[in-house]
């Protein structure tokens, strides 16, 4: 397996569709169009049967990094590939994603080719997003990702869809400079561009310790010095893809706009550039500066779940609500992040995945009912459940699990995430619990809303139920929401011993910068 | 002396040219001098592409023959060449070619030529002014077109304010320090102590003058003047073979004749950096003709390689060099596009022309996006590599600030970048756009944009470009 450079592939493949859906499919007929979808689904599906071959061959047991790919890049960079136990669960995601993706677009009908061929570059961006080992080329698919996204809302969105793709873009791009002025520091202070060292080679980014004494700047004394600073360069990008507050204002806007697909990317995925930033770059590499940090981020998720889900009560919009639920939810990513202790970090990890998973269920679902209505108005809707008892059932299941219930991977990811936190901030973990609360409020009011009472909208009698399609996209993700509820080691096996191996160094470091934690203190 | 070929050979041709074309000796090479002017400045482009290594003087160090030397005159002599291929068209459809344009073309860029590897200042000044001298006549070249007009008045004007200030420069720098070889200079101001105020004013005088014709803000006025007005050919061929050679002929001074006084000018290009990266970020919104557009484009993109060498360093020389050659050629690919706009037989250059071009010419709005793209700075095409690199130079050496401002310039320059492309793929067109496309035009928006794409994949390794770029700024500096 490897001289098949299987990750290359996998990164590689989708790109090529695009660029095979791009160039050589002519016309804009009801042939091509079906043709531009199928070939899309072909290549999103041979993606993720490919990506099963990474799992089957994947050892869990070993925190370092497999399938790494190395080769010279340009000028001294390097082209550097490979996955660890945190990686890996986001690369099966996205390779699952996908395909589901393609098929909730089934029913488009406009510029067809262009859609499936920006699906498919966004998969190649994303994929990369998770599996480059490089830090430049981490960016690289990082701000990649955001000029397919921009097009996909841009072009086939509803409402302020232009409003909506600038706003996402131009939040980003703030995090990106921040992002790449930090990178260019950390460049050109350790040597290398390289995440991590392999065979070969003198050290990577991971192995080098960032100067962390006080100094002053402007007057103000920055505590931990360097790391500080490119700690919140790094905070800023992530904080804005996550998103946390106050940083989230634009994904509303983009999730309302845009396209279902696209909003299944975006929350399903792309919001977990942040989260999985934070635990490749922040935490390893500027340990000191996360100690400084934590309790000002633990803090701000805090405020991001209590108020998110405050904002979540009084939407009037399925997919605006979902968005505040989404910032609601991962704040319980974040916080557990930067507690970072192994429940917390475990929490975190396996509430993103659970996320990821739920809210692509919701989309889905609101995209359903936008097909049949033509709105997402939660007013619009009203006793569903008599004429859509599978849809309904379906969609009970993903609220519930955002509330956390018990058996469902939602309850798992919150329960770990507060217990961490727990220990280092009981009163965050209260907190957070609280929001919890005002989570069953929204989630069990919205279901009324929509499924229950008595149908009374004209335009709704004749609705149908989902059909064979719809089900095809939505059961598989209902039947991950449990099985991953009851059986969570499936997926905390694989990132389980990355985690326990990161806090290992993370120890080390603290034991070796004694002088600071007692500072500190 | 190979260093010479170029200058000479351009210069030959040209006059040459001219004494047929004047005298009308052979009608069949009158009507072929765009090809042969064209065909000439290809091959000198390639010959010294690919000419010896090291570096020679001439005429007591008067004339320089190194990487850096040779790169900007494959460069310069590249631009030329294909603004003279794709601009025959184009001026045959407004019905203004005659002969004298190629020669005119070939001469401003015999001008450059010397100034780049020129080691004396007033050697330099000659260079930038029989350049200037055909460019000025090159924008007003369409006479029927009362915006040439003004173009070439402004251009004029403030260009003849740039060159007496570079002027004056050069006469306190001679009376600071007794000559006016950049080797003598040096010398002079290493052994003295301090830096004189003649001495420092000068210097600031030639900063400002170079400045101003590279058009670096805030001595950058006429640039989108002469953008709109002069014909689209003689813009595409100021904003690349010009605006870059002045650049480099800056490089030249300032790292060969005043690295002493380096803490003197290095905050100077800093300040021009940072001003002009803001300048063009704010003026290319709501800008609504494309070609102003790319005036403002072009402001910003000189700003960034002015932070390379407002860095001072070897890498940041050899990150503005590439970046010149980066963003010229996707100007290249970009101007190509715009020559072939017409409705009605007319040309037009609104951005709101340009909507709906994804669903008229869907191939040409991808190759128009990605050179987009590569002007905004955004991964994965080349423009995104020159920025990181010269970025990168400057933290490197310790200018986090400016690196910083820039960075928010590059935030805000985006969504001008960004607007081209909602425009072009979000907007429903009203009216058809027809595209005069010839072969040389699609050949050169297809290469740009091929090059800025597939030059960031591994394997290709960029095509030498930073390598060749990094040769230039060690010689330069030693």
């Amino acid at each position: 397996m490897e001289d098949l450079k299987l990750l290359s592939l996998i990164v590689c493949l989708p790109l090529l569709g695009a660029a095979l859906l791009a160039g050589v499919l002519r016309g804009d007929d009801a042939a091509a169009q079906l043709n531009a979808k199928r070939f899309a689904l072909l290549i999103t599906t041979a993606t993720f049967f490919l990506s099963l071959f990474l799992l089957t061959g994947f050892d869990p047991e070993n925190p370092d990094f497999q399938f790494v790919e190395d080769g010279a890049w340009l000028g001294g960079l390097r082209y550097k590939l490979g996955l660890d136990g945190i990686s890996l669960p986001f690369l099966m995601l996205t390779a699952f994603i996908f395909p589901i993706c393609v098929l909730a677009s089934w029913s488009l009908a406009t510029r067809v080719k262009e859609f499936m061929a920006l699906l498919l570059v966004l998969e190649s961006m994303i994929i990369g997003v998770f599996a480059s080992l490089d830090i430049v080329l981490f960016f690289v698919f990082f701000e990649g990702a955001l000029i397919p996204m921009f097009l996909l809302i841009g072009i086939w969105g509803g409402g302020q869809r232009v409003y909506a793709a600038f706003k996402f873009f131009l939040c980003s791009m703030v995090g990106s400079i921040a992002l790449l002025i930090a990178l260019a520091y950390m460049a050109s202070d350790a040597g290398t561009t390289c995440i991590a060292a392999c065979a070969g080679e003198a050290a990577g980014l991971l192995d080098h310790q960032f100067a962390f004494e006080n100094f002053t700047l402007a007057g103000i004394e920055i505590v931990g010095g360097t790391q500080t600073l490119l700690w919140l360069a790094f905070f800023i990008s992530f904080a804005v893809k996550t998103p946390m507050w106050p940083f989230h204002t634009w994904l509303p806007d983009a999730h309302a706009a845009a396209p279902i697909a696209a909003s299944v990317v975006l929350g399903a995925l792309m919001l977990k550039f942040g989260g999985y930033g934070f635990l490749r770059f922040s935490l390893p590499m500027f340990p000191v500066a996360t100690d400084v940090m934590a309790a000002f981020a633990i803090a701000l998720s805090l405020v991001a779940i209590v108020y998110a889900s405050l904002v979540a009560l009084m939407q009037e919009d399925l997919k605006r609500l979902f968005a505040y639920l989404s910032i609601a939810q991962m704040g319980f990513v974040t916080m557990g992040i930067f507690a970072s202790n192994k429940q917390a970090l475990d929490g975190a990890v396996f509430q993103m995945l659970s996320h990821g998973i739920l809210i692509a269920g919701l989309f889905l679902c609101a995209g359903v009912l936008q097909n049949r209505s033509k709105s997402t108005e939660i007013s619009a809707f009203g006793g569903l459940a008599t004429r859509m008892p599978i849809f309904a059932g379906a969609m009970l299941l993903f609220i519930l699990a955002v509330i956390g219930l018990p058996g469902t991977s939602g309850f798992v990811g919150e329960f770990l995430a507060i217990i961490g936190v727990f220990q280092v901030a009981s009163w965050a973990a209260f907190g957070a619990a609280l929001g919890l609360v005002i989570s069953a409020g929204y989630g069990i009011w919205v279901y009324r809303r929509v499924f229950l009472g008595s149908l009374l909208k004209e335009n709704l009698k004749q609705i149908r139920d989902i059909d064979g399609r719809e089900a095809a996209l939505i059961l598989p993700l209902a039947v991950l929401v449990v099985a991953l509820g009851v059986y969570p080691t499936a997926a905390s096996d694989l990132f389980g011993p990355t985690i326990d191996a990161m806090l290992e160094n993370l120890e080390e470091v603290r034991a070796s910068t004694t002088d600071f934690a007692q500072f500190l203190q | 002396m190979n260093g010479l070929v170029p200058a000479l050979s351009t210069l030959i041709v040209g006059l040459s040219l001219y004494a047929i074309g004047q005298l009308s000796l052979a009608e069949r090479i009158r009507a072929l001098s765009t090809q042969i002017c064209a065909a000439v400045a290809l091959g000198l482009s390639v010959y010294v592409a690919s000419a010896s290594i090291g570096t020679d003087r001439a005429f007591s160090g008067a004339l320089i023959d190194d990487p850096l030397a040779r790169m900007a005159h494959s460069m310069i002599l590249g631009a030329t060449a294909v603004v003279l291929l794709i601009s025959k068209g184009f001026l045959i459809r407004r019905a203004v070619l005659n002969f004298e344009y190629p020669i005119l073309v070939l001469v401003a860029a015999a001008g450059t030529i010397v100034a780049v590897s020129s080691g004396n200042l007033l050697i330099t000044y000659v260079g930038l002014e029989l350049c200037a001298v055909a460019i000025y006549a090159l924008c007003a070249y369409n006479t029927r077109s009362p915006r040439a007009a003004e173009a070439a008045l402004k251009f004029v004007v403030l260009g003849g304010v740039a060159s007496s200030l570079f002027l004056y420069g050069i006469a306190l720098i001679y009376g600071a320090t007794g000559s006016i070889a950049l080797t003598d200079i040096t010398a002079a101001l290493a052994a003295e102590e301090g830096v004189g105020l003649i001495g420092g004013i000068g210097l600031l005088l030639v900063c400002i003058g170079m400045a101003s014709k590279a058009a670096m803000a805030p001595f950058h006025a006429w640039m989108p003047d002469v953008a709109e007005g002069a014909p689209i050919p003689v813009a595409a061929f100021v904003a690349t073979a010009i605006v870059a050679a002045t650049a480099i002929v800056l490089v030249r001074l300032l790292f060969q004749g005043f690295e002493p006084l380096m803490a003197v000018w290095r905050p100077v290009m800093l300040a021009l950096a940072s001003v002009s990266l803001a300048v063009s970020a704010i003026g290319m919104i709501g800008q609504t003709n494309l070609r102003r557009f790319l005036g403002y484009a072009l402001i910003g993109q000189l700003g960034c390689a002015a932070l390379g060498i407002g860095a001072g360093t070897e890498a940041g020389v050899a990150s503005a060099m590439t970046h010149l050659l980066v963003f010229g050629l996707a100007l290249l690919g970009l101007y190509a596009f715009l020559m072939t706009m017409e409705r009605d037989g007319q040309s037009v250059s609104k951005i709101s022309d340009l909507s709906g071009l994804a669903r008229l010419y869907p191939g040409q709005a991808a190759l128009l996006g990605l050179l987009t793209l590569s002007l905004a700075g955004l991964p994965p095409v080349a423009g995104f590599f020159s920025k990181l690199l010269v970025l990168w130079a400057t933290v490197e050496a310790g200018h986090l600030v400016v690196a910083t401002l820039a960075g928010i310039a590059m935030i805000v320059g985006s969504f001008g970048y960004l607007w081209i492309i909602k425009v072009m793929y979000v907007d429903a067109h009203e009216e058809t756009l027809d595209l005069q496309s010839g072969p040389f035009e699609r050949i050169v928006l297809f290469g740009a944009a091929a090059v800025m794409l597939i030059g960031a994949f591994p394997l290709v390794g960029g095509f030498g470009v930073h390598e060749a770029s990094q040769a230039a700024a060690a010689a330069l500096i030693e």
